[in-house]
């Protein structure tokens, strides 16, 4: 009860601070920014991405825009939970009643955790109703990565508090951000690697993986344990695209065109620089020979189209 | 005896500076005790110490037999800090409400003490007005009304006359009394030293982190009653005079004069030394030490000796 009366006045105090709002309609506006944008064509280096991988990258804005919004409430909230009682000399009249030091500090960031869960709750629910409109689809993944979210969120709270006791109360959520986005950016490789775009990790990245903290990304870690799948499949465009490699480039009559992670059936497609398709085959092998020696010497555009994928490539034939 | 505060051989360092030296203290149920000291002294220490917001470096501390480390011993403590803060989104009537929940008074009773408090520190029309938007005076009103909720056994109180207005002290004065009768002790740390004579039984006098005296209001003096005389045209042949029948020299600060007697019959040949002199005596009447000046007599006595 006592307990309850501190969180009490400390949901009283959270819901009086207008950052509180401004924050949850900037969260908001994350979900629907990503509904009304069409993000167009995205391009890799090796590939295009298609319809469903543009999705998964628009609730990938939206997701990880509430994860943002929300890490930065939560940092905010947590950070003056008890910095601002204990500068303000408020503690001293509170701790002077029957109440311990612990539950006084558990009734002060209670209400940063409920604020936060409550603003998961609201932003999740109308995330999977955004992603169910989208999809046409919804599984347990993502209700759970929010409530995994929430655990991360309490962790990230505790975090916060600590710091605020001994750096400046502003600068407590900055450094809190700071190491939250480090044990995130640890998984970035990752996505890159599996999107083969740019970047494969070198060992050192792939080590502080390994060391760094995880709670940035316990939402993902925790919907894998609990059913062994990630939480957004369609944000990584990874199962929908392809590593394709053309040789030799330029080419003098016949080149090879090598199809990594091949899963469906593709249909080949040379087109020249005025866009007709000069010769056209189905691919089913991922290591095919093509044959331009009935074409004349320039540039000719080599697209793949799968039902799912689009991918064009450029290549140079030689006299 | 079960004493409502006891303290052994307390000690608190910050750091290099030692704010209490092995101090001993008991304050009996039941009375209102005063503790006096220049800034410094070590008071608020003390009092930070005995509601186990800061921990002492060595002893120990009871609250009517209750280590002071656990949160029970605070359990029918009430506490008014120097300078009271709070949350400035609350009403007053919230802001008591949150010190019943954390006292844990039931939600009947809470609603009646609530009452009977503001109406004690005269705040009840103003109830639902929020804390941020008192004045100094009023804000001093609330956190005597949340101190004295659910009737402590105990009450502590930092400075209370701090933004009172002399309606508020004589109306304060009026609550501890009646608090006193009713049986709760009163530990009250204050600057006003004429507010802790009329109202305390006892007294400690605190310097440097040490009690230098602490006593019965009445014994604190060991000067016992003095004659203090105004008279004009007072001379150095009267001075001599006199101090050849004071037990101690006579002090004299222009035309007042303060004659320590060891019997009071020898005010007559005071009086008679002073008007045979030719010097006319304007008043001539017995006097105690105040506790004012005890207290400067005592805390100059300790530098003077520190030095």
């Amino acid at each position: 009860m006592k307990i309850w009366a501190v969180t009490k006045t400390g949901l009283k105090e959270c819901m009086r601070q207008r950052v509180v709002y401004f924050i949850f309609a900037i969260s908001l506006l994350f979900i629907f920014m990503a509904k009304g944008c069409d993000i167009g064509t995205v391009r890799g280096e090796n590939m295009l991405i298609g319809k469903e991988a543009r999705q998964g990258i628009a609730l990938g804005i939206s997701f990880n825009g509430i994860v943002f919004w929300s890490i930065m409430l939560c940092g905010l909230l947590a950070s003056q939970a008890l910095t601002r009682d204990m500068d303000e000399g408020v503690v001293a009249v509170i701790l002077a009643r029957p109440i311990s030091r612990e539950a006084f500090v558990a009734g002060r960031l209670l209400p940063v955790l409920i604020i936060s869960a409550l603003n998961l709750t609201v932003l999740g629910l109308l995330f999977c109703l955004f992603f169910y409109q989208t999809t046409g689809a919804l599984s347990p993944q993502q209700p759970l990565s929010f409530l995994f979210m929430s655990i991360s969120l309490a962790l990230y709270c505790l975090m916060i508090c600590c710091f605020s006791l001994f750096i400046p109360r502003l600068l407590a959520p900055l450094a809190g951000i700071a190491v939250y986005l480090m044990s995130c950016w640890s998984s970035l490789p990752y996505y890159f690697e599996n999107l083969k775009i740019l970047w494969t990790p070198s060992e050192t990245v792939q080590r502080l993986h390994l060391l760094l903290p995880k709670f940035g990304d316990l939402q993902c870690i925790g919907v894998s344990i609990s059913n062994g799948q990630p939480p957004f499949e369609l944000l990584n465009p990874l199962e929908v695209c392809i590593n394709v490699t053309l040789y030799s480039n330029p080419a003098s009559d016949k080149f090879t065109i090598q199809i990594d992670n091949l899963k469906e059936a593709y249909t080949l497609e040379i087109l020249n620089t005025t866009g007709q398709v000069v010769l056209s085959k189905q691919l089913t092998n991922s290591i095919e020979q093509v044959d331009l020696s009935g074409q004349a010497a320039g540039v000719y555009f080599v697209k793949l189209q799968s039902v799912n994928n689009s991918i064009v490539r450029k290549i140079i034939k030689q006299n | 005896m079960q004493f409502a505060i006891e303290a052994q051989n307390l000690t608190k360092q910050y750091g290099p500076i030692t704010a209490l030296k092995d101090m001993t203290l008991t304050v009996n149920r039941g009375e209102i005790f005063g503790f006096l000291g220049p800034n410094g002294a070590g008071k608020s220490t003390f009092v930070k110490v005995i509601l186990n917001l800061v921990r002492a470096t060595a002893g120990s501390a009871r609250i009517f037999g209750e280590p002071v480390t656990k949160p029970q011993a605070r359990q029918t403590v009430g506490f008014l800090p120097e300078n009271m803060r709070t949350y400035p989104f609350l009403s007053i009537e919230e802001f008591l409400h949150f010190h019943g929940e954390l006292i844990g008074l039931a939600a009947g009773r809470l609603k009646n003490d609530i009452s009977a408090c503001l109406e004690s520190v005269a705040l009840e029309s103003v109830r639902n007005q929020k804390i941020g938007t008192l004045s100094k005076g009023m804000l001093q009103r609330a956190g005597i009304a949340q101190a004295i909720l659910g009737n402590p056994e105990l009450l502590i109180l930092d400075e209370p006359t701090s933004g009172l207005d002399p309606i508020g002290f004589t109306e304060l004065r009026r609550l501890l009394l009646d608090m006193k009768a009713r049986g709760t002790t009163i530990f009250l740390n204050s600057h006003l030293l004429s507010e802790v004579e009329r109202t305390c039984d006892r007294v400690a006098i605190l310097h440097k982190g040490k009690i230098i005296k602490s006593g019965m209001r009445g014994d604190l003096s060991d000067r016992g009653k003095h004659l203090e005389v105004t008279a004009e045209g007072f001379t150095d042949a009267m001075a001599a005079a006199i101090n050849g029948i004071s037990h101690k020299n006579l002090e004299a600060d222009g035309k007042n004069l303060r004659i320590f007697l060891s019997d009071e019959k020898d005010s007559v040949a005071v009086h008679r030394i002073i008007v045979e002199g030719g010097a006319r005596v304007q008043s001539l009447s017995w006097k105690s030490e105040s506790l004012e000046e005890i207290f400067y007599r005592l805390v100059k006595n300790e530098d003077l000796g520190g030095n």
